[in-house]
């Protein structure tokens, strides 16, 4: 039983993180706080599922389409209503919760209510002792980790990834050095919202996606960038391991909603005493 | 110097002859209307005061709670379920099989006490939560995401102890009583809000316009200025949380009296973010915008929706776009700034002649 859980856990884990890189970014590195998140998981989906199940395509180009599609969007949301909001909370959650009410309905009206149904491209599952796990787990857990690598390495080793951390850190300085931040930022946004879509369309053929399921993912990858530490991506890491783990664990054990309380209460208490959350960078 | 009340130099003149208009025409409403638009308004009521406690919350001390629909949650929970327990046990339960209710629930049947404990219930989880967080400087965005979640995992409560609180169809044929035990006529209730929600604006503007309401100011505006002033910053916060939550609660008694019902779209994230948008619409931090916005956003709410249920999200996102970026300070706001400034201006030029 446990080592299903934990396995169980690993691959929600995984899915985690790739949900919440995108909230990594875009709530770490500009400190917006996105509410339309879940709704843009949720356009990564659908559009693999147009390409999948309407236009009968690989997977490939599903994943690929669906980080072009909402990395565009994204770019269209941070330059017509973002980027005149920095710095103003409050009325960056209000637009943005307006932006996820605004995709509910128009996907609603493109595709109807229901819930779609994707198969995963992969079949089959692999004997780990007593559990079994599918193939297609591994594969989630493979591209988590492949997407965690790669924007590790675009931030830190590129000359684009020196520029984002350059305006996160100092926004004048950066601005005075003739990096073009305006440019930057829509990137940076752009960015988040790819991954973001690209973690939908991997995760359409394991959960139930319709229109309005967008919410149900956004107390999670809050929950998980918050607790890991914003600033970090590390912390992303931890973070997803952490509730990924507790949700499969409890939830196994006793019942999901349940766990879902404890980990939030949790998660509560950690803010309440680390406000930066589990992993610190320090900044001078 | 102490202003006059009415007199053409203060700009809260102007906020009470709308407050006044308003009342007026609420009470006179009834005249108008048949049953069914009556209901709305009814509704409309308890939205108001619901946003009364947001207002003071968020518009005078700047705490941003996205989940306040918890504690308008608790109250119309507890009063309904305590209500429904009048006929035995009620039928959302008997059809799932529960044919005992919890020891709890026959306390709460008492309609005092279920009352009481609606009142307390939120003002003992506000107290909790406001000084678990509060006494350490938990950044206001983080505030803003744990009452967001917390307004997820309570409606996810709610939903998933389906045998004691009605699960996803929540609870109906909560019976239209208050306190005591005599049903009363719907045309008589609307009244009976009206006077809860003239009472809560009294006491509302009574604590705002005190010296307590401009320390609440002074918080949002610089709270470690204020710290080094010698004043308790936490105790003022906690103590903004539990009054506004108690409101929030008595909000949600009236809801589900008037309704009759209570279900978790009521108190979950999406009846949180639909008072912040009142607010932010009518105009933050003036008691006024909160009448005006929740006013606006119902009715708009209630015609649009039975005409282009399709595109009632759109038309709603929209709005709020246009509002944070067209007229940051809601209506009441920019109405107020317009006219005290065109005041000062003119006051300004015949100075200078």
């Amino acid at each position: 039983m446990l080592l299903t859980f934990i396995i169980n856990g690993l691959m929600t884990a995984a899915s985690l993180l790739m949900l919440s890189m995108g909230m990594a970014i875009i709530f770490g590195i500009m400190n917006v706080v996105n509410l339309a998140h879940g709704e843009l998981i949720i356009i990564g989906a659908y559009v693999s599922y147009t390409m999948i199940g309407i236009l009968q395509l690989p997977f490939g180009i599903a994943l690929l389409s669906s980080f072009v599609v909402t990395g565009i969007i994204g770019a269209i949301i941070e330059k017509l209503v973002v980027k005149k909001l920095y710095g103003k909370t409050a009325e960056t959650l209000l637009v943005t919760y307006a932006l996820s009410m605004i995709f509910q309905q128009v996907i609603k009206l493109l595709y109807g209510a229901g819930y779609i149904h994707l198969s995963s491209p992969v079949s089959g599952a692999v004997k780990i002792g007593k559990a079994i796990m599918p193939v297609y787990y591994i594969c989630i857990i493979a591209v988590a980790a492949i997407m965690f690598l790669v924007t590790l390495i675009l931030f830190h080793k590129t000359r684009l990834g020196m520029q984002i951390r350059a305006v996160s850190q100092n926004r004048t300085m950066a601005g005075c050095l003739g990096v073009n931040v305006k440019k930057i930022d829509t990137l940076t946004f752009a960015y988040g919202a790819g991954l973001t879509g690209l973690a939908g369309c991997m995760i359409a053929p394991i959960n139930s996606i319709s229109p309005f399921v967008g919410s149900n993912y956004i107390v999670d990858t809050f929950m998980t960038v918050v607790l890991g530490g914003v600033d970090s991506l590390f912390g992303s890491v931890l973070g997803s391991v952490i509730i990924g783990e507790s949700n499969a664990v409890i939830g196994g054990y006793i019942d999901t909603v349940f766990a879902e309380m404890i980990v939030v209460f949790a998660v509560v208490v950690i803010i309440r005493f680390k406000p930066k959350g589990l992993i610190v960078r320090e900044r001078r | 110097m102490k202003q006059k009340l009415f007199s053409k130099d203060n700009p809260m003149s102007m906020m009470f002859i709308i407050d006044i208009l308003l009342f007026v025409f609420l009470a006179i409403f009834p005249l108008f209307v048949n049953e069914f638009r009556l209901q709305i308004m009814a509704k409309c009521l308890c939205y108001i005061v619901f946003a009364y406690s947001l207002d003071l919350l968020w518009g005078y001390v700047g705490l941003m709670s996205m989940g306040h629909a918890v504690f308008f949650g608790i109250g119309a929970y507890i009063v309904a379920i305590g209500y429904s327990m009048e006929g035995g046990i009620p039928s959302y339960m008997t059809s799932l099989g529960v044919m005992k209710a919890p020891g709890i629930y026959y306390v709460l049947a008492h309609k005092p006490i279920a009352f009481f404990a609606a009142l307390i219930g939120c003002g003992v989880v506000a107290s909790i939560l406001g000084a678990f967080l509060f006494t350490k400087k938990v950044n206001s965005v983080f505030f803003s995401l744990i009452t967001f979640a917390l307004a997820r995992v309570f409606e996810l409560l709610i939903i998933n102890q389906q045998k004691y609180t009605g699960g996803a169809n929540g609870i109906t044929q909560v019976p239209s009583k208050l306190l005591v035990d005599v049903e009363i006529p719907d045309n008589i209730y609307y009244f009976v809000l009206l006077g809860i929600v003239v009472l809560v604006y009294v006491f509302c503007r009574y604590l705002t316009n005190s010296r307590y309401g401009l320390i609440l100011e002074a918080v949002r505006e610089n709270e470690d200025r204020l710290n080094f002033f010698g004043y308790n910053v936490v105790r003022f916060k906690v103590v903004v949380f539990i009054i506004s939550a108690v409101i929030a609660g008595l909000a949600g008694i009236m809801f589900a009296t008037s309704q009759s019902f209570i279900g978790p779209s009521n108190v979950g994230i999406s009846a949180s973010t639909a008072v912040l948008v009142w607010l932010a619409l009518g105009g933050r931090g003036n008691i006024t915008g909160a009448t005006v916005g929740t006013l606006v956003v119902c009715w708009a709410e209630s015609l649009f929706s039975e005409q282009l249920t399709d595109y009632w999200n759109i038309i709603y996102g929209i709005m709020v776009l246009l509002v944070v970026f067209f007229i940051p300070k809601g209506i009441v706001g920019t109405l107020r700034e317009a006219v005290y400034n065109k005041r000062t201006e003119a006051r300004h030029n015949l100075e200078l002649e």
